[in-house]
Parts: C-alpha cells; sequence; structure tokens
C-alpha cells in the first residue's frame, strides 16, 4: 500500500463512524433548498442540514445551541416528534397527534404538550397570533423554556395547515447568544419559505 | 443489540438475585419495632438492627462515608448526579413549596434534618425515590395526590427510612456481590446495550425489582410510621395514599405500566392492609396532627398547573380516577370540574364534546375558580358542537378576563369567522 492510499485509508476509517450517526449536509447560502413536496427556502447563509422523513434538522453552531425544525407535511393522526421507526420509542405513541379540521388553538395545544412530554420546563408562550406562512393564513409563536439541563432557550414557530397537512418553521436556541445568532436568518428564511402553487395533498 | 435482548438484561440480574431473599411481610413490623426501639436507647440511626444478614455500621448525623469505602465511591458518583438536579430544567423553583417541605422533611427527620436534601422535580404521577448520600426526590404529583400535611409526612418518613437503614447501599453491594464483581456487571451492562455512565444510578432501578428490594419498601414504610408518629402526626394516614395509587394503577389499562410497578413494590393491598394494622398500634393522644389546612393552602395557587401535568400524559382512566379522588376532597370543585371538561375535549371521542361541554356548565355552578383558559375551553367545545352564538360569548368571555392573553389575535380571529 502507497503512503498516499494508506493516508486515504485512515481518512475513510475515521470519517465512517461519523457519517452513520451525523448525517448532515450543507445548505448553501443564496441558493434555493428544496425541502420537497414543492416547498423551498433560501438561506442567507449556509447551515448545516440533517433530513429525516418528514423532519429537517438545521443549525449552525449544534442542535443543542440552536436548531430550526422543519415539520414537513404531518397528516392526520401522526404525532408531530421525529422517531427512527415506528417501533422505536414506544412511548411517543401516548404523545398527541395532529387531526385534521384542528384550530389554530388546538395546534397549540399540540405544540405545548408535546415539548412537555419531551421534557422542554417552563414553557411561557409569550405571544401566539394569526401570520402567513409560505404565503398561506397560519400562526406564529414566540416562547421560552428551559431543557432538561436547566439552559434557557427561546424559540419562535411559524406554521400552517396546507392541505390537511401540518408544515412547521420552529427555530430554538439558547438565550444566551446563539438564539440571537440564527434569529436574523430564520426571519429570512421562513420570509422565502414557499408551498407550490398547488399543493400536494 | 436488539430492544427485546437489553430490556431482558436486567431480568437476568433480577434472576440472578432471586435465590437470594424472599418476600417476607415481617418486614414491615421490624422497620417499626427496631426503629423504635434504636430510637429509645441511642436514637433512631439503626445501629443496633440487623435485620439483614450483612452488617451496616453505624450513620451518626452528619455522616460521610470512609473515603476508602466503596460506600464513598458510591456516594461521589451520586454527589455528581445532585449537582446536576440543583441546576437541572425539572427541579421545581418554587420558594413556598420548597421551605414547606424543607420544614415538614426538618419535622420528619428530627436531628437527621440536614442530612436529607429534598428536591421537589415538576412531573405528574406519585414518584419519591432516595439515594445513598441523602438526597431525596419528590414529584409535584405527590403534592397533588396528598390529602394532607401528614400524608407528605408519611412519604418522607419512607423514604428516610431507606436512607437511615442504607437500603440502597444495601442493594448496590448484593447485585455487585451477587454477579461476582462489579466489573462483570459492567462488561454484562455494556453487552446488553445499557450504558455504563450512570451506574449507581441503573444499579439502584434494578435493585428496586428484587425481593431484597420489596423488603425494604416494607421496612421503610414501618420506618416511616414511626417517624410520623414521633414527629406528632396522625399515622393512620400513611395507608390512604395506597388507596389512591391502588385505584389509579388498577383504571391504567397498559399492563406493561402496571408490571413495573407491582415487581419494584410489594403489593398496594399488601401494603394498605399491613400498614393500617400497625398504625392502629402506634397511635396515641398525641399523634393526631393531619395539617390538612396547611397542605392544601399550599396547593391550591398551583394545583391547576399540576392537573395540567398529569393530563399532559394523556393517560385519560387514570387521569379521572385522579379527578374524581380529589372532588371527594371537595377543594375548588369548579377547578376540577372544568379538568373533568378538558379531558374530555382532549379525548375527543363519541360523545366526549357533548359531555365535556357539561362538565364546562356545571364548572361555571361550582364553588371555587376556574383556571383563565376556562371560557376559551367552553368556546372550543360549543364551536365544534355548532353552537355558534354560545361559542362567540365564550371567546368575548375569554377575552374580558385575559385581555392580555397572548392568544388574544386568534381568538378575534375566531370571534369575527364568518358563519359558514
Amino acid at each position: 500500500m502507497t503512503a498516499r492510499l494508506k493516508r486515504f485509508a485512515i481518512l475513510i476509517a475515521l470519517l465512517l463512524p461519523l457519517g452513520g450517526c451525523v448525517g448532515f449536509t450543507l445548505a448553501k447560502g443564496g441558493e434555493p433548498i428544496d425541502m420537497g413536496d414543492g416547498v423551498s427556502v433560501q438561506p442567507p447563509r449556509d447551515w448545516n442540514r440533517m433530513s429525516i422523513g418528514k423532519y429537517e434538522y438545521w443549525t449552525l453552531d449544534g442542535l443543542r445551541l440552536q436548531n430550526i425544525l422543519f415539520v414537513k407535511g404531518v397528516e392526520d393522526g401522526e404525532n408531530i416528534v421525529f422517531r427512527r421507526a415506528r417501533n422505536e420509542e414506544p412511548e411517543k405513541d401516548t404523545f398527541p397527534k395532529f387531526k385534521k379540521g384542528m384550530t389554530l388553538l388546538d395546534i397549540r395545544e399540540l405544540l405545548e404538550t408535546t415539548w412537555a412530554r419531551q421534557e422542554f420546563h417552563r414553557t411561557r408562550v409569550t405571544k401566539f397570533g394569526p401570520a402567513k406562512f409560505g404565503g398561506r393564513d397560519g400562526f406564529e409563536m414566540i416562547f421560552t423554556f428551559d431543557t432538561k439541563d436547566g439552559l434557557e432557550m427561546r424559540g419562535w414557530a411559524v406554521g400552517a395547515v396546507v392541505g390537511e397537512r401540518l408544515f412547521m418553521a420552529i427555530y430554538r436556541g439558547t438565550r444566551i447568544h446563539f438564539y440571537e445568532r440564527g434569529e436574523k436568518d430564520f426571519r429570512k428564511i421562513i420570509g422565502s419559505y414557499r408551498f407550490p402553487a398547488r399543493p400536494s395533498s | 443489540m436488539t430492544r427485546r435482548f437489553r430490556s431482558l438484561a436486567p431480568i437476568l440480574v433480577i434472576l440472578l438475585l432471586g435465590a437470594c431473599a424472599g418476600d417476607d411481610k415481617s418486614f414491615y413490623e421490624r422497620g417499626l419495632n427496631q426503629g423504635a426501639q434504636n430510637a429509645a436507647k441511642e436514637g433512631d440511626h439503626g445501629e443496633k438492627a440487623a435485620a439483614f444478614p450483612f452488617k451496616i455500621g453505624d450513620l451518626a448525623p452528619a455522616h460521610r462515608p470512609d473515603p476508602k469505602s466503596d460506600e464513598a465511591g458510591i456516594w461521589y458518583q451520586v454527589d455528581k448526579v445532585e449537582r446536576r438536579i440543583k441546576t437541572a430544567g425539572e427541579r421545581y423553583r418554587h420558594a413556598a413549596v420548597n421551605s414547606y417541605i424543607r420544614s415538614v422533611t426538618c419535622r420528619v427527620t428530627g436531628r437527621y434534618c440536614k442530612d436529607v436534601r429534598v428536591y421537589t422535580i415538576r412531573a405528574p404521577g406519585l414518584q419519591a425515590s432516595m439515594y445513598p448520600n441523602g438526597m431525596m426526590h419528590i414529584s409535584t404529583g405527590l403534592l397533588l395526590r396528598t390529602q394532607n400535611e401528614a400524608q407528605l409526612a408519611a412519604v418522607i418518613g419512607h423514604e428516610t427510612g431507606h436512607y437511615l437503614r442504607r437500603h440502597s447501599l444495601q442493594r448496590i453491594r448484593e447485585i455487585i456481590d451477587a454477579s461476582n464483581s462489579l466489573f462483570f456487571f459492567r462488561v454484562a451492562l455494556a453487552g446488553a446495550g445499557i450504558p455504563v455512565a450512570g451506574d449507581v444510578v441503573t444499579l439502584m432501578a434494578i435493585g428496586e425489582m428484587t425481593a431484597y428490594g420489596r423488603n425494604h419498601e416494607r421496612e421503610a414504610d414501618g420506618y416511616g410510621l414511626l417517624l410520623m408518629t414521633q414527629a406528632g402526626y396522625d399515622p393512620e394516614e400513611a395507608w390512604k395514599i395506597w388507596d389512591l395509587t391502588l385505584k389509579e394503577s388498577k383504571a391504567i389499562k397498559k399492563d406493561e405500566e402496571r408490571t413495573v410497578f407491582f415487581a419494584s413494590h410489594p403489593q398496594p393491598e399488601e401494603r394498605m392492609h399491613e400498614m393500617r394494622r400497625l398504625s392502629k398500634t402506634v397511635k396515641t393522644a398525641d399523634t393526631t396532627d393531619l395539617g390538612q389546612d396547611r397542605l392544601q393552602e399550599l396547593v391550591a395557587p398551583i394545583r391547576a398547573d399540576l392537573i395540567r401535568d398529569e393530563l399532559n400524559l394523556r393517560r385519560f382512566d387514570g387521569f379521572e380516577v385522579l379527578l374524581d379522588h380529589l372532588i371527594e376532597g371537595g377543594q375548588n370543585l369548579a377547578e376540577l370540574y372544568y379538568f373533568k371538561g378538558e379531558m374530555r375535549r382532549l379525548r375527543g371521542k363519541g360523545k366526549d364534546f357533548v359531555e365535556a361541554l357539561g362538565f364546562y356548565d356545571k364548572a361555571a355552578t361550582m364553588p371555587g375558580t376556574t383556571p383563565p383558559e376556562f371560557h376559551r375551553s367552553r368556546g372550543v367545545v360549543q364551536r365544534k358542537l355548532g353552537r355558534r352564538n354560545a361559542a362567540m360569548a365564550s371567546f368575548a368571555a375569554y377575552l374580558r378576563a385575559n385581555p392580555q392573553a397572548a392568544d388574544a389575535g386568534i381568538i378575534r380571529q375566531l370571534i369575527e369567522e364568518p358563519e359558514k
């Protein structure tokens, strides 16, 4: 084995375990990003992106410091938490579920209860009002909470029900520094959020 | 490693320990009598109590284990857990509640007051646990379920019994002995895919499911009775907590959850019966304090939050049992009937919305105060049932009562929504 080949083999060996558990790709700044279902967004700068089925996490500095969770078309009878497989984490079966015909008040309750079950503590909603999301009538929610480790967090969620499916973008970050660091980006990202002209349903 | 194998690992350990000890009801009395004898002679620290075949040394107030001992190693690990819990998100930071619990704890533990540190955890359900270093956790769900201070004192006394008799240390040592060495145990755990980082906590959890664990529960029940009685509380309150627990666990239909509960504790029927019997033998004219007003005054302003925590679990059958229990207590019935309605609104099956509205209407006529969300919930259900005018009136009432509500914009939108 040549020295060059050996270096390459070591590099691959080091990268392989990372690939299995992280799976981040780059969401390039200034370019439209296809989120599936004809939905697209355009981030103002590079974000790290991890897509898992109907859920997609974005972060600048690490998921625990700040993240955007995109919820992409949750259907009637499904809950709003990511799980790897249906038989994994069976306790999530008892999480509240999205139902078609839910009012925005019901959706607020769905979010708050889900977060309580995920051990977000001291959640305080300071605003929950009507807002446009991707050009559709939806909601906006401003909130704070503490993580299980006692870290104080801020959050901003927007969403809408389109074709009887729930779409959301939820931005969360630490009260100190990291929320602010991504806040302007999030504003631009949700401003660029576009549903296709005819939503698939 | 498959999930199934991982869940088998603790059972294997229990089987391994199965031969070591049998269930023995005499432990209730041992806890009570030996504790009483020791208390009479030299203070209650279990020095002379040889209820278990291996020797546990004295545990005086302000005890710290010998730094060279295995006990010190276990304390060191649990101290780390305690440092985390001090700033953890789930810690209930409510000054009045924490100072109240502190005062009840000191009354029950006497000269061990400084050794037992209680942390209130914001969590539904009846949960209380004792760690080897004197750290105790109790859930806010416990405060919701106790009808008076004497019942709370019984639980704190029970957990203190675990500390004084160093039950968790005994269990951890038992498991390590039974599995030959901690090293072997770690390898077994790691092999089963259980993270080794939380050693002590894992060991404690597994230890509780053994027959030894059940005898420890019995002995701690005896100590609990002793300590609460010494503090002047009415010992006949202790068994009543099990009455509610039994009813709630019967209502939970999922067999899985019931099995886990009953594996780690003696049958509640047995505990109720034994505690009831023993309480009569220790009760005197001086041990009648219930402290009902003190506890209820503390819980009243936070009760709606705690009930909401229970409802978040969406275990509707157990929730109904709990609500009926609270209704029997008779405090702020308006709030309780509101939650009867909430449960049906959230379940939303069959006649639930019609019944929910019935309970909201009932809540409006009951003594007490409903939470600020009352009119909103009532409006939501009226709207679902097609009673538009009533719904609009409820939403308007909600805005009048909560002009600064975070969701005022959404409510206004619903009021202005055109008729379909």
